[in-house]
């Protein structure tokens, strides 16, 4: 229960049983009790700070109190208004609670359905992955510091672009994903239904061990994680030289 | 080769000592010996050379050639310094001419090649200094540690700024110490004139993320 140090007194409101809802907006100070007595919610708990915000004095009719030596004080008075009632307190997330809408039994539109649209977004995300160009890769990492590429995975995508994984992001021009769920999204779009992520998480199969990347054509595509190593230039020098040993054997080919 | 590799494993306790720390990263030792044979000493320098050229290729810009005098020496000081760690029944006069100096001129192909093996050293000196922090060994594995100070930033070191000879101008070995001085966030050296610059290239907008206290009053 916090208190408020400077004078080590516990403040407490009361309100009528009437305006019990209007007692929901003190739900986020989860330090907070509530007591039911006679026609009377009581909130003990506050500090200083809460009693006197805005919160508190927009309540309708509310009473504030502090409490010193077992006695309630109306808040500014020095006289005892009453001894401190003995009630049984439950933390306000139990105490006040939320009831949600009831399932409306007569909705027919459960067979509707939609794919995994992505739309364009003002919404900003913080960037989780890049696509940059293979070339670029390969020259920057020939020199790169090892702090840098140590927290990165990557992998190729169509023998010709690197999509990294992780931050901070290399100081190279790319297009950005940022992840949600187990997609990652271009950056300055959005899912569409965007909360309904996690229902179309269990839709994809096996969302643990692959992502699925949202291109802007809303094409998705599946990648492995297990294909994503660690980038050092060992790997990137290692992948693009058995790249180019797989496009001379289907130059060959042709 | 598999062959000629058995009787090494076999018989030759350097090598298989050698062998097991690189690819295990632990000491393992075969009995007490003195003097490693001759004939011993190949397959290890050729093991470390196997070993150099799989991890350059990890190292940035272009990475200098292996070289054997240095592989030889580095892997014979270590082996020998595990046998004084761990039998400790030699002369204390003895010591100076089992740690003997590396006679060559050093460039950054030798530093690294040491590196090798001189890199398990600041393990070895610290067990060492937990048994007996008296032992006459250790001045002259920290003076080791200090000539090679690449390998010495795994332990603590003190620098002078007249220890970056020529050799450290070589991009590969100048970026390979500043990773390893970034990781081991060895804060005095990073603050070296030669070396700071290219800390702070390393770490860019990251500071806060990478070193935090880089800057901060030593």
């Amino acid at each position: 229960m916090e208190v408020d140090a400077r004078n080590g007194l516990e403040y407490w409101l009361s309100i009528d049983q009437s305006l019990r809802d209007s007692l929901f907006n003190l739900r986020t100070w989860n330090h907070l009790k509530v007591a039911t007595e006679n026609d009377l919610v009581w909130i003990r708990g506050c500090s200083l700070a809460e009693i006197e915000s805005t919160k508190v004095l927009s309540l309708p009719s509310v009473e504030r109190y502090y409490l010193k030596e077992a006695k309630l004080y109306l808040y500014g008075c020095r006289l005892p208004a009453r001894v401190e009632p003995s009630l049984l307190w439950t933390p306000i997330q139990r105490g006040l609670k939320l009831n949600l809408p009831k399932q409306n039994f007569n909705y027919f539109g459960v067979n509707q359905a939609h794919t995994i649209e992505i739309i364009p977004s003002e919404k900003e995300y913080a960037i989780d992955a890049t696509m940059v160009d293979l070339k670029a890769l390969q020259s920057y990492v020939y020199s790169a510091p090892r702090i840098r590429l140590k927290p990165l995975h990557w992998t190729i995508l169509n023998n010709k672009e690197a999509l990294i994984v992780g931050t901070p992001l290399l100081p190279l021009q790319g297009a950005d994903y940022y992840r949600i769920g187990c997609f990652l999204i271009s950056g300055g779009w959005k899912l569409k239904f965007e909360n309904m992520v996690n229902l179309y998480e269990a839709a994809m199969p096996d969302p643990a061990n692959f992502w699925y990347l949202i291109k802007t054509d809303n094409k998705i595509s599946k990648l492995n994680k297990g294909d994503f190593s660690p980038l050092n230039k060992g790997s990137v020098q290692q992948s693009l030289a058995s790249i180019n040993d797989i496009l001379e054997l289907l130059e060959l080919d042709e | 080769m598999d062959n000629a590799l058995n009787i090494n494993s076999k018989e030759n306790p350097f090598y298989r000592m050698i062998e097991c720390l690189v690819n295990t990263n632990e000491v393992v030792l075969y009995g007490r010996i003195d003097q490693v044979d001759e004939h011993d000493e190949q397959p290890v320098v050729d093991l470390l050379k196997r070993t150099y050229e799989e991890e350059s290729i990890g190292y940035p810009f272009q990475p200098p050639p292996f070289d054997e005098a240095a592989a030889n020496w580095s892997s014979k000081i270590l082996f020998y310094t595990a046998q004084l760690v761990m039998y400790r029944e030699h002369d204390a006069e003895t010591l100076t001419e089992i740690i003997t100096p590396f006679e060559q001129k050093k460039t950054a192909s030798t530093i690294l090649t040491a590196d090798l093996a001189l890199r398990f050293m600041p393990s070895l000196l610290s067990y060492l200094k937990k048994i007996d922090v008296d032992d006459e060994l250790i001045p002259l594995l920290d003076a080791v540690l200090k000539e090679w100070h690449y390998s010495g930033l795994l332990s603590n070191i003190e620098l002078e700024e007249s220890q970056f000879t020529t050799a450290y101008d070589n991009p590969c070995l100048l970026q390979l110490y500043v990773d390893r001085v970034i990781e081991q966030q060895q804060q005095k050296i990073g603050q070296m004139p030669k070396i700071k610059p290219l800390v702070m290239s390393a770490i860019g907008n990251y500071e806060q993320l990478f070193w935090k206290d880089f800057n901060a009053i030593i």
